[in-house]
């Protein structure tokens, strides 16, 4: 193959990485992002939403305006992200929007940046995952007394000038602090016995602090962005309970997550807005989700939804050019491949690189290289989507989800996590088994069932 | 010419996927290659060192993010991508056996997971047995869902004289 050509592949293939560069802030690319939520349908002139709602970042940010003009000048917001749905690059048009108006001061963190999120967090080290994210952000912004004083230090004081007892000693300083909040069981087992008798103390440790870093911004308001509460690293057999504390912390401790002075949102696991969809009453009535792209309708049916498919072509052609890779075969090439990524952006990414891989042996692909690639993608997911077997079935059949067995809760939350399964919204938010499991799902139970 | 083991079809073809992944990659690559039999991960990665201009393996430990980072920029200059071969020790290890042994290497990978080629140009293997990936799915859901392509390359090892891919590729055929 020619270099001109292999180079132009290799730069399509770069541009295709799933987690290469934003298309939002420092280094990011803009002229790559598609508004999904207010995308212009070329072929009918329409403004859509392809994900079923009316735009995230305006409901977001529109909810904290309005709360921003209220006496408390509080609110919180729970944010359902799938992976690779864009959860991330919409949080930061949420932060872009809200630092623009000039009226508002944006912290933002990840809670993995200080817990090992092998398992939902208690109360205890959410409240200081919060206290550290804020402090630091804080520290960053400018906040004198935040500078002076460190977060770890202030935290180490808390623990052992208002906590502890002579039963239950604190050991550590404020160096050791945030190794021992990343690095598990016994330190979380010590915070407990520390603090589980006094929420009240714990509550106010954090208010305060968020009240001293509201008072610093002032007279703006400040915003704390809450980002990777929704992922957990546990085993199949342990994730379904880990959501259901996850579930439990946010359900009981509305009263401590609504911070004061402080507009906060919170990403949670998208499980938690289909098995606790009442936990939303606590946080502003509702719960964000933000859906794959709907391609088709809802199954046994599957109608293939034209915009989707055409807003996906889009998303391809911003980051290369379609007519020099597939010649005239644009059309259907692509259509094949925006079915198959399920709606799922990244998806679509690892479809188009898997044709780029071929492209560079057979130039220009076709119609042939296409199934090739969506048949080599679905074999990475066969091994996987064997334990949920059951509750695929049920959920490619249309069949409702609810009264679901303990172990199913736990096999829908490890199948949403390894996108075995896709969420979609119109009207309704409602499931369905990935394309790239789906054909191979009914061959598989039959076999299973012979056996 | 290069004259090695043979894949299988079916192996050679999983075998070109990571070849032409590993050529087409400018910046920082996860690829997840996967065989039951070790020799067969040690033919590829041999094949990987040919096309290569620096190759380390490594056991997947708790520095592995630092080692990456240390290997990528030693010389970042270089037009072709360093690889790093990351596989945990043991044969035949059960699933149990070979979540203990990546478990160090796990949060960090996950976490790092944007950082990695920061310090210069990086291609990484993440290689070992088929229940890696459940291990890979299950632990790091973040770093999987971007690792790709997943290359199962099968457990065929023929010790018989035939032209490889990476002969082909270097030979300037197609």
């Amino acid at each position: 193959m020619e270099s001109k050509l292999l180079n132009l592949l290799a730069e399509w293939h770069g541009n295709c990485n799933p987690d290469g560069p934003a298309v939002i802030g420092e280094g990011g690319r803009p002229e790559w992002y598609v508004p999904l939520d207010a995308w212009r349908d070329p072929q009918s002139g329409e403004t859509i939403s392809l994900r079923g709602r009316p735009p995230l970042v305006p409901r977001m940010v529109g909810s904290i305006e309005f709360c921003s003009h209220q006496p408390a000048r509080r609110s919180a917001q729970l944010l359902a992200g799938f992976r690779g749905t864009g959860k991330t690059t919409e949080l930061g048009r949420v932060a872009d929007e809200l630092r623009q108006q000039g009226d508002f001061a944006v912290l933002r963190f990840s809670a993995e940046q200080y817990h090992h999120m092998s398992d939902a967090l208690t109360t205890e080290e959410l409240v200081l995952v919060l206290a550290a994210g804020i402090g630091e952000a804080a520290r960053d912004l400018g906040a004198p007394v935040l500078k002076t004083k460190s977060i770890w230090q202030r935290i180490a004081d808390f623990l052992f000038q208002e906590v502890q007892t002579q039963e239950v000693k604190v050991r550590w300083g404020p160096m050791e602090l945030k190794g021992l909040l990343k690095g598990g069981e016994d330190f979380r087992v010590d915070l407990h016995r520390l603090l589980g008798n006094k929420p009240d103390r714990l509550m106010n440790f954090l208010h305060d602090l968020v009240r001293e870093v509201a008072g610093f911004v002032a007279p703006g308001q400040l915003v704390v962005l809450v980002d990777g509460l929704e992922k957990y690293y546990a085993t199949t057999s342990r994730i379904g309970a880990a959501y259901e504390k996850v579930a439990d912390v946010f359900s009981h401790s509305a009263e401590l997550l609504r911070l004061p002075s402080c507009h906060v949102v919170y990403t949670v696991p998208p499980y938690l807005a289909f098995v606790n969809p009442g936990i939303s009453d606590r946080y502003e009535g509702s719960i964000h989700i933000l859906p794959s792209v709907r391609v088709h309708g809802s199954p046994p049916q599957r109608t293939p939804h034209g915009p989707g498919l055409r807003a996906l072509e889009e998303i391809l052609a911003r980051r290369l050019d379609l007519d020099r890779l597939f010649g005239e075969q644009r059309k259907t090439c692509v259509a094949e491949l925006a079915a198959a990524s399920g709606g799922h952006v990244r998806d679509l990414f690892h479809l188009m690189r898997e044709v780029l891989l071929l492209a560079k042996g057979r130039f220009p692909p076709g119609l042939n290289e296409v199934r090739e690639a969506v048949n080599l993608q679905a074999n990475a997911r066969d091994f996987l989507f064997r334990e949920s077997c059951d509750l695929l079935q049920k959920i490619a059949g249309g069949g409702t989800l609810h009264a679901l067995s303990r172990e199913e809760l736990g096999a829908l939350a490890n199948a949403m996590d390894q996108y075995l399964v896709l969420c979609y919204w119109n009207g309704r938010p409602w499931l369905d088994v990935h394309p790239l499991v789906a054909e191979r799902l009914g061959p598989f139970a039959a076999e299973a069932q012979k056996r | 010419m290069s004259r090695t083991f043979f894949l299988g079809p079916a192996g050679e073809r999983q075998w070109r996927r990571l070849m032409d992944s590993y050529e087409l990659e400018r910046h920082r690559g996860v690829v997840i290659a996967l065989s039951s039999d070790r020799r067969v991960l040690s033919e590829c990665r041999r094949r990987l060192e040919e096309l290569a201009p620096r190759l380390l393996r490594t056991i997947p430990e708790r520095r592995v993010v630092e080692t990456i980072q240390e290997y990528a920029a030693a010389d970042p200059d270089t037009r072709s991508l360093p690889v790093i071969w990351i596989e945990a020790e043991g044969e035949k290890l059960a699933i149990e056996e070979l979540t203990a042994a990546w478990q160090a290497a796990l949060a960090p990978l996950n976490i790092a997971r944007e950082r990695l080629g920061d310090r210069g140009p990086v291609f990484l293997v993440l290689a070992g047995p088929l229940t890696l990936l459940k291990i890979l799915a299950e632990r790091t859901p973040d770093l999987w869902s971007v690792a790709n392509p997943v290359v199962q390359l099968g457990e065929t090892l023929e010790a018989e004289t035939r032209t490889t891919a990476a002969g082909v590729a270097a030979s300037g055929s197609p």
